[in-house]
């Protein structure tokens, strides 16, 4: 049975979304409500474009060429891809028979079953990790803190290629205290650690929170030192750095 | 950059522009002198006085002679043509034009140019001449193959000849006007570092260009020399360097490891050819290639090909600008080195994929040798040097003009078919007009203002005793093309809106005179996707027009007898200039407004990112559509961007038979800070559509529409 998928926009020539050149798919819908957020317009369920996995994968694989000689892929983002894991299980298995290099990119608030239909057809999860403290996530975002692990710890326990993300967002995640916690916790699940500095390019658009969440570099560092004091390797620029 | 080349930038930087009457004064005082003989030897005598004449500039650059007037900023004076500003000049640099338009000419010049001139303000350019000759044969051995020939041929063809020596022999003479002031100024220097290096400047220009050079310097020296002799001789805009690197291959040793000499070198070369104006700061287009491989598929780059790379990437200039020939086996260093400046933002080196551009060539005839030795030889043109330099023939088919023209007839289109073999129609009328009169123009050049040293530089000119405008081993006249893009979203516009959709034909012609009364309307016009997003329905569009414009090009060509035309996509400043003369156009363009500034979507156009607009590009076949080059700017965003990541971007493009790249890495934040802050941006370079320019330097026009394209990058 096909399924489709609902599609809020495809973005080509991203630099940020895993390895080389790729092919980025916000997929519609997500189960967190971060005040930061960007892409708000890719929150609701209901939204977006309405596309067949096979006909999307057509679509997608015009990039192929660039993909190839830059290690790149797809990588489905979001709003939250696993909240349509049918339809994007047979995306990712259609783009896999053709050889592509595919990373799913989550907030991990979503049902385990989801990301057990994802295991096999996933070369590299990109799992958000906000924040440490239960109360001060869910305040921020509306996730669960406990379901988001299991998740993370199922993905792991599978073998899986992981790299957990940490948007660091001035006043929620932006101190020594924060960070430290953050280490502690994430330093349980072995994987390496990718900062993503909080930026304010969406300000202006509709529905974005006008606060400001950008941090400057010394966020970034303090933030990278303190995980590295916990061994954790902090991977950028596409390298992995102990 | 260098210590020298900081100086000599310094005093460039001071410079001001400034009209300089002494060429045409010369030329004036020459001309009736020799109004009784031969053209081309009349032009020889009127270049042989002037460069017995014409001040000497040995103060700006002491490491190579060689200036075309007394001081930097000048704007060269060619009353043979005329006098006046380059509309492209209008555009670019208005506040340069205002300098030549405050101006009175003086009125024995003014008489000149009534009597004599020949329109214009300077001869045709867009040429590349054989440097092999100018570096390693010499001018005394083109002069005794002019001698050799003396008695062949008809009275033209001798007097033609005869002008080549005589061009040669003045041209020498200036060489060693150069050595002896050298000699002199280095007596007189204190400073036994500068005058050592006038003594060196002395001891070549006593040799080169007479002689075959001996070292790197001397090649170089010759180079500069024979180099502002054409501009000189009167060809004021796209004297092309032809290709550099292949050209200095045997004193390679000498570039190896660049040194700080070599730098020095290579930085006070590219200086010494930025130094000497025409119209002062405006953008002359002198293009150096480099790299790409021979007909064996070698590679042949060597260490001056990275030596050339690093000095562009340290002096900054505009001008000259640099393309870089890839291919599939491109040396890697040197590959590297370009991408590195390419990613920092330098918009420099331009590059150009010789697989479809050698097939672009052979496909007309060209020897499959000759092909593999092209270049470019003005903004983005192509060309073979000394044999094929005929690309840029002017006006040529502005397609979104010819679609508008078929659209607007009395009786309307009723579909895109039958719109298309309107457009083939027109095009064929305009082309076979253009073209004929592309070929009688360069006779006319032939035989009214003919250029005897730049035609002895040339391949078979001597023993034919022919002239480079008319007498070149391949005549390829081109279609020099603007405005696909906007005929392209014109048609896709009109298809789903009005063909297939419910705006009336009516409506929109209505709209079209009106310069679009209805916003609303509009913006249901610009909705529809554009062409570069990569859209097989819209950009087989584009394939339906260039078939069309095929059908119509072969059928002149064959009535002409020639094997075909070189189509060219080259927009420079011109889609400005077409802009404002046409109306509202059906891609939701208003009256007055630029076309798109290159064979990419048009400025905003482009929501599927660079990769979709390669994409759409990519469906055309450029040695078919476009053998003659064209320019694709694509502007990247650098945040986030590497190295390998450009390097795919650009080899993915390539080897799927891309065949121009102009790649900008400035953000828009950057360019808005220029801006603002001038000062701290002066050596902020941006590629504009075929020249390069300082970012500062711009008019507002220019700068809007550069920070317009790097806002537009997703």
């Amino acid at each position: 049975m096909t399924t489709t998928l609902r599609i809020n926009r495809i973005q080509r020539c991203c630099f940020h979304d895993g390895p080389g050149i790729r092919t980025t798919v916000f997929m519609q819908g997500c189960a967190l409500r971060c005040w930061w957020c960007h892409n708000p317009e890719a929150q609701v369920a209901g939204g977006g474009a309405e596309r067949a996995p096979d006909d999307l994968a057509q679509e997608l694989l015009r990039d192929r060429r660039f993909w190839d000689r830059s290690g790149g892929g797809v990588t489905l983002s979001g709003g939250d891809p696993l909240l349509q894991a049918a339809g994007a299980a047979q995306l990712l298995a259609r783009l896999g028979a053709a050889g592509v290099h595919r990373c799913v990119e989550t907030a991990g608030m979503v049902p385990v079953a989801a990301v057990e239909a994802l295991l096999d057809v996933v070369d590299l999860w990109l799992f958000d990790y906000k924040h440490a403290d239960p109360a001060d996530l869910r305040a921020a975002t509306g996730a669960d803190r406990g379901h988001i692990e299991a998740n993370l710890t199922r993905v792991l326990e599978s073998g899986a290629d992981l790299r957990i993300r940490v948007p660091v967002i001035a006043g929620f995640n932006d101190t020594p205290a924060a960070w430290e916690a953050h280490a502690q916790r994430v330093g349980r699940f072995q994987a390496p650690v990718e900062l993503l500095p909080g930026h304010d390019w969406g300000r202006g658009k509709g529905g974005v929170d006008p606060r400001r969440c950008s941090v400057d570099d010394t966020v970034i560092a303090g933030f990278a030192a303190c995980l590295r004091r916990y061994g954790i390797a902090i991977w950028e620029n596409e390298s992995c750095r102990p | 950059m260098q210590a020298l080349s900081q100086t000599i930038d310094a005093r460039l930087a001071a410079a001001q522009d400034h009209v300089d009457w002494q060429r045409a004064e010369i030329v004036v005082r020459a001309w009736p002198r020799c109004a009784e003989c031969h053209p081309a030897e009349r032009s020889a005598g009127v270049l042989t006085a002037i460069l017995a004449e014409i001040d000497l500039d040995l103060e700006t650059n002491p490491m190579f002679a060689g200036a075309t007037g007394g001081k930097p900023g000048h704007i060269m004076t060619m009353p043979e043509y005329g006098w006046g500003a380059d509309g492209q000049a209008r555009i670019e640099v208005p506040d340069l034009c205002a300098v030549i338009d405050a101006e009175m000419v003086p009125t024995a010049i003014q008489d000149y140019i009534d009597q004599n001139g020949f329109g214009g303000h300077h001869s045709y350019g867009h040429l590349a001449v054989d440097l092999e000759r100018v570096v390693h044969g010499g001018l005394a051995r083109i002069i005794a193959a002019c001698d050799e020939h003396a008695g062949r041929g008809d009275a033209d063809a001798q007097a033609r000849r005869r002008a080549m020596a005589t061009a040669c022999r003045a041209v020498i003479a200036w060489a060693q006007r150069y050595a002896e002031g050298a000699e002199q100024r280095a007596a007189r220097e204190s400073d036994p570092l500068l005058a050592a290096r006038y003594k060196r400047m002395a001891q070549a220009c006593r040799r080169v260009p007479a002689l075959p050079a001996r070292t790197l310097h001397e090649a170089l020296q010759a180079v500069v020399l024979c180099h502002l002799a054409q501009h000189i001789e009167g060809h004021g805009l796209s004297v092309s360097l032809g290709l550099l690197d292949r050209v200095l291959a045997p004193f390679a040793d000498e570039a190896v490891g660049n040194s700080p000499d070599t730098a020095e070198l290579f930085e006070a070369f590219l200086l010494a050819i930025h130094a000497n104006g025409v119209h002062g700061r405006f953008s002359k287009t002198q293009c150096v290639t480099i790299g790409g491989a021979d007909a064996t598929g070698r590679d042949c780059c060597n260490a001056t090909s990275e030596a050339i790379l690093r000095a562009f990437d340290a002096v900054r200039v505009p001008d000259p600008h640099v393309f870089l020939r890839w291919h599939p086996a491109l040396n890697a260093p040197v590959a590297n080195v370009a991408y590195d400046m390419l990613l920092r933002g330098v918009s420099m080196p331009l590059l150009v994929n010789d697989v479809p551009t050698v097939a672009g060539f052979e496909r007309l005839g060209i020897a499959t040798e000759d092909a593999w030795d092209y270049c470019v030889i003005g903004c983005n043109e192509l060309g073979i040097p000394g044999r094929a330099c005929e690309t840029a023939m002017g006006p040529g088919a502005i397609h979104i003009n010819v679609v508008h023209a078929a659209l607007c007839e009395e009786l309307a289109p009723q579909s895109l078919s039958q719109w298309i073999e309107r457009y083939e129609m027109r095009v064929e009328q305009q082309l076979r007009k253009q073209v004929a009169g592309f070929v009688a123009q360069r006779d006319r050049h032939a035989q009214e203002r003919p250029t005897p040293f730049t035609s002895a530089l040339m391949y078979d000119t001597v023993e034919r005793g022919s002239d480079c405008a008319n007498g070149l081993r391949y005549r390829t006249p081109a279609s020099y093309e603007r405005g696909l893009s906007n005929a392209v979203d014109a048609m896709a516009a009109v298809d789903a809106l009005v063909f297939h959709g419910d705006v009336s034909m009516d409506a929109l012609r209505a709209a079209l005179r009106g310069d679009w009364p209805d916003e609303s309307l509009r913006q249901r016009f610009l909705a529809v996707t554009a062409w570069g997003n990569d859209d097989p329905q819209i950009d087989a569009i584009a394939r339906r027009i260039l078939d069309a414009r095929h059908r119509a090009g072969d059928r002149v060509a064959a009535a002409l007898g020639l094997p075909g035309l070189l189509y060219c996509h080259v927009v420079r400043s011109l889609h400005h200039m077409a802009g404002k003369t046409l109306g509202a156009t059906a891609d939701g363009r208003h009256a007055g407004e630029a076309l798109g500034d290159s064979l990419g979507a048009c400025s905003g156009r482009a929501l599927a990112g660079p990769t979709a607009v390669l994409g759409s590009v990519l469906t055309l076949d450029p040695a078919r559509d476009y053998g003659g080059g064209t320019n694709l700017n694509l502007n990247l965003n650098p945040q986030g961007m590497r190295l390998d990541h450009l390097r795919a971007l650009v080899e993915g493009f390539f080897i799927d038979g891309g065949q121009e790249l102009q790649i900008a890495c400035v953000s828009a934040a950057q360019l808005r800070d220029a801006q603002c802050h001038p000062e701290r941006h002066r050596d902020l370079l941006v590629r504009i559509a075929g020249f390069n320019a300082r970012f500062v330097e711009l008019s507002a026009l220019e700068q809007q529409e550069i920070v317009a394209r790097a806002e537009h990058v997703c």
